[in-house]
């Protein structure tokens, strides 16, 4: 199997990155992972790589309820970004809410791939690469 | 054969409703009768003479001359001995006539002589006698004897008159008695109705198809004479008359225009200012009228004062306004308090899996420090879930006059480490207010929240400056707290800023709790919070406190 070149987490809370991590590097199958601790700092760095198909990630873990610039508002910016780096990447929400609400609201959203309800398990971290590059 | 007896006649009873139906006896002296007695005594050449009319036990005489007596008992009477004769009698000598003989007219008057003519009506009915009388035994002539006859007559026809003009005033009577009730009830029923009109409260006029008033109630026009005046003429006339000027009487003419064009009623809602500067709000009401051929036969205005209904939409809306934006705010609380604990919920147990999993120690250490922060999240994030919930049930909480300088020195000395540590400088500028009355709680709350903000988001290019100002306005007093920290681009986060959870700065410190604490408290107490800001500058919250009096 192929290994994923890049993904990014843009999620503030330190212990679920610190355990996503965990899983992503007991898969073997992601090369590089990136963490921004706020929407703005993930946006940042997707506007500067939105020219450089290189650098653009496979997979996006987007947390909903950050510091500065929370999940939603980050959407809002980042659906005004290049069409074919968006085309490319599968944005996950991984959030702990429960909210129907929010559920919902991210199913209006076309760059959203799925709504991701916390925790997050190694099982559906496997899944989420298959979809991605299918045997 | 008994007096009594022979002085009945067959037809007594038809006799007697004939003479009451005539409403003659009793009656004063009239000139016509006594003409006539006159005359008979004259032609007669006697002292006495009478009209005398037979009632059912009396004798009353309605015209007399020669006489004080104004009626004798019915059987000392001479007349009630030939009620059934319709031709004169003559009795020229009444000692000798042994029928006559217990009369006290006799014993009394020592009369002699007498003669009387029947008073005959239409029907045949006797009911009297033009009666001649003398003290001495004689006899009539025959020219005296056709007077006397005639005389008679004329009495019939008299009577006979009298009737006929008794009954047509009985007639007149019956119709002018209905005339007056019907006119009567006429009155009333329009006062009725005009009271009606008059009295609801309502404003109610009246259009003829040419657009001019034919009714206004004093709902509609107050003054009399106002009122008086604007029957017969139009709102322009009305305008000039009062002294107005004729934009209402042109909006009036245009709506009149359209009703009378499309024959549909319009309505529509006005609201103006009475004397004491209340603003009322009438619902007014314009709808043609047809006759039975279909012809418009007036326009009916009226208005209902609909203030009160007005006012209770207006707090409707204002309390459904208040309602959705507690439910947003509930809504928004729920999924914080959901995420706020949830969030240290799912990590706790993605450890504990992760721990159950994992076969080296040094990992497991690891892992199991994580722990700690993590129950900490949990069990900070509670209290403040208890203490915001106090809030709303603390209500009733009792104020004070809370000293600002005290409760300034207090807050500082809470956040000593932090004011020493960026060499903060305070400034209170409370010339206005020195003293806000509040629950001293609420109070060390707000200031130490917006303080311990001030300073955690202070700009690093610079020293911390913060002023505290208070500002008095009528029964309110303005509390406001300055920084010159890093401020915040509001047009981003102005619906966020007061709201749980919210964070706008990186500072590890920012849990979004304090400024939902804070507006939570103000709330509570009836006030008001907002703040301005420009990013790089520093920003300045202001806190309304109401019912400082």
């Amino acid at each position: 199997m192929k290994p994923i070149k890049n993904l990014f987490i843009i999620d503030d809370d330190e212990i679920f990155v610190f355990l996503t991590l965990k899983i992503i590097q007991s898969t073997g199958r992601v090369e590089n992972v990136q963490v921004f601790k706020d929407g703005e700092e993930g946006l940042e760095k997707l506007k500067s790589i939105q020219n450089e198909k290189e650098q653009w990630p496979e997979i996006v873990l987007l947390d909903l309820s950050m510091p500065i610039m929370d999940g939603w508002e980050f959407l809002e910016e980042y659906n005004a970004l290049n069409p074919d780096m968006l085309n490319k990447v599968r944005l996950y929400l991984a959030s702990s809410s429960i909210s129907p609400h929010d559920i919902e609201r991210s199913k209006r959203i076309n760059t959203v791939s799925d709504f991701i309800i916390k925790p997050f398990e190694k099982e559906r971290f496997i899944q989420m690469l298959d979809e991605l590059s299918p045997n | 054969m008994s007096i009594q007896n022979s002085t009945i006649p067959a037809n007594e009873k038809e006799r007697l409703s004939a003479l009451l139906n005539l409403r003659i006896l009793d009656t004063g002296p009239e000139e016509d009768f006594d003409d006539i007695v006159n005359l008979a005594a004259q032609i007669c050449d006697v002292p006495i003479a009478l009209i005398a009319f037979i009632d059912r036990k009396r004798a009353w005489f309605k015209a007399k001359k020669g006489l004080e007596i104004t009626e004798v008992p019915r059987e000392e009477s001479f007349c009630t001995y030939h009620l059934d004769n319709n031709d004169l009698v003559i009795i020229p000598d009444v000692s000798a006539e042994m029928e006559f003989s217990g009369t006290s007219a006799i014993k009394g008057h020592n009369l002699r002589f007498y003669a009387a003519i029947p008073i005959v009506l239409e029907n045949d009915l006797v009911i009297g006698n033009l009666c001649v009388l003398d003290l001495h035994p004689r006899t009539l002539t025959k020219t005296q004897s056709n007077g006397l006859r005639i005389l008679g007559r004329q009495i019939g026809k008299l009577l006979n008159l009298r009737s006929e003009v008794n009954k047509v005033s009985e007639i007149n009577q019956v119709l002018s008695h209905e005339t007056d009730e019907s006119n009567r009830n006429l009155h009333k029923q329009k006062e009725f109705y005009e009271n009606i009109l008059n009295k609801l409260p309502t404003d109610i006029v009246v259009f003829n198809p040419e657009h001019k008033y034919i009714f206004a109630n004093p709902g509609a026009i107050k003054n009399d004479e106002f009122r008086k005046y604007i029957i017969g003429k139009d709102d322009f006339e009305y305008a000039a008359y009062r002294n107005r000027d004729t934009s209402i009487a042109e909006m009036r003419r245009k709506q009149f225009l359209e009703i009378k064009n499309n024959a549909k009623e319009i309505r529509w809602e006005d609201s103006l200012k009475d004397p004491e500067g209340n603003t009322i709000t009438h619902l007014r009401r314009l709808f043609p009228v047809y006759d039975d051929k279909g012809e418009l036969a007036m326009v009916i205005g009226f208005g209902i004062d609909i203030t009160d209904r007005k006012h209770l939409e207006e707090k409707q809306t204002e309390m459904l306004a208040q309602l959705s934006a507690q439910n947003v705010q509930l809504v928004d609380f729920c999924n914080i308090v959901s995420h706020n604990l949830r969030a240290p919920l799912v990590n706790m147990s993605m450890l504990a899996k992760f721990i159950e999993e994992s076969q080296d120690d040094a990992e497991r250490k690891l892992l199991i420090s994580k722990l700690n922060p993590v129950i900490e999240s949990i069990h900070s994030t509670f209290n403040e879930l208890v203490e915001s919930i106090q809030i709303k049930q603390d209500l009733e909480v009792s104020s004070e006059q809370v000293c600002l300088r005290d409760c300034l020195e207090r807050t500082k000395e809470g956040l000593r480490a932090e004011v020493d540590k960026s060499e903060a400088v305070i400034e209170l500028n409370i010339t206005e207010a020195n003293k806000i009355h509040s629950p001293p709680k609420y109070m060390f709350s707000i200031f130490h929240n917006l303080l311990s903000n001030a300073l955690k988001y202070q700009s690093p290019k610079r020293k911390p400056h913060i002023i505290i100002r208070t500002t008095r306005r009528e029964d309110k007093i303005i509390l406001s707290i300055q920084d010159n920290g890093l401020g915040m681009d509001l047009t981003k986060h102005k619906d966020n800023l007061f709201k749980i959870g919210k964070v706008f700065h990186r500072n590890p410190d920012g849990k979004g709790f304090g400024l939902f604490m804070t507006k939570t408290q103000v709330e509570a107490m009836g006030g008001k919070i907002w703040a301005e800001s420009t990013p790089d500058e520093g920003s300045t919250f202001y806190i309304e406190f109401a019912n400082q009096n």
